[in-house]
């Protein structure tokens, strides 16, 4: 939305509309917010995944590793391949890569996941500004209602 | 005064039928961001699996187990469900659409038949 068009609108409404308005304002910040942090938590598992694959490139074959079987049981068990890993990319899909590959792919799921934040960001500053407008138009309103009275 | 009792019958009418507009356009609403998400899902596989060397081994979760798949057909079954979700999108936005015009025409009944109240108290002893 043009914020020149959001002026002009904001003049013609109606205490009552504005507090409408400020309420849909929050509701959609809120909802922003959590959108923002799922996304900052699926980049930080990313990041969390790409390391983990980066050791296992670093070790050799035959280190000894404990498996988790749950996530609270573990056994002891040994690294059999350290090249290749099978990487889920969604909906069932898993493709073998090597380190490099996985790294890389890793990288670019990051990448998108940034670009949204990003967005999700500018997004949820238009809206903050918004609702200080549509707050200070209000208050200018009450004010008048109240020195008319 | 039956006249005004029969236009509030009617105002009640269009309210229910308003609300059940209003909630049908809330499952479709849900529906359409259950759709998006899966869209977009399937289109980073189908990005990932176009940037993949020809030989790369490619398995899909059946259940518990990982098939071998081959990747041509990987890709084309992706591009395909990729396809499909489109088209299901396309269709919900339709109805919304629908739906959506509905309620705007229930909104202008509604007013109109709460103007005629007004208007009819107004005139009554």
């Amino acid at each position: 939305m043009p914020p020149k068009e959001e002026q002009i609108k904001l003049d013609s409404l109606s205490p009552q509309q504005l507090v409408e308005l400020r309420q849909n304002l929050n509701a959609e910040i809120q909802r922003l917010m959590e959108s923002g942090q799922a996304l900052a938590r699926a980049s930080n598992t990313f990041a969390g995944t790409k390391k983990s694959v980066e050791q296992l490139g670093a070790s050799k074959e035959g280190q000894s590793i404990m498996l988790p079987l749950t996530s609270s049981l573990y056994v002891p068990g040994e690294v059999a391949d350290v090249e290749k890993v099978l990487v889920d990319v969604g909906t069932g899909y898993y493709v073998e890569m090597c380190i490099a590959e996985a790294a890389k792919y890793f990288d670019r799921r990051i990448k998108t996941l940034q670009e949204n934040i990003g967005i999700v960001q500018q997004t949820l500053n238009d809206r903050r500004n918004v609702l200080m407008t549509v707050q200070a138009m209000l208050q200018e309103k009450m004010a008048a209602q109240q020195a008319r009275a | 005064m039956a006249d005004a009792e029969n236009t509030r019958k009617a105002l009640q009418k269009e309210v229910e039928t308003y609300r059940n507009l209003q909630a049908e356009l809330q499952k479709l609403a849900k529906g359409k961001q259950e759709l998006t998400a899966r869209f977009t899902e399937t289109e980073t596989v189908v990005e990932e699996l176009k940037l993949l060397d020809d030989e790369a081994n490619v398995f899909k979760a059946v259940g518990p187990v990982l098939v071998k798949q081959d990747l041509v057909e990987a890709r084309s079954n992706v591009s395909n469900r990729l396809e499909f979700i489109k088209k299901d999108i396309d269709r919900l936005d339709v109805q919304i659409k629908g739906v959506e015009s509905k309620m705007l025409d229930r909104e202008k009944e509604m007013m109109k038949l709460q103007r005629k109240l007004q208007g009819g108290a107004a005139a009554g002893p």
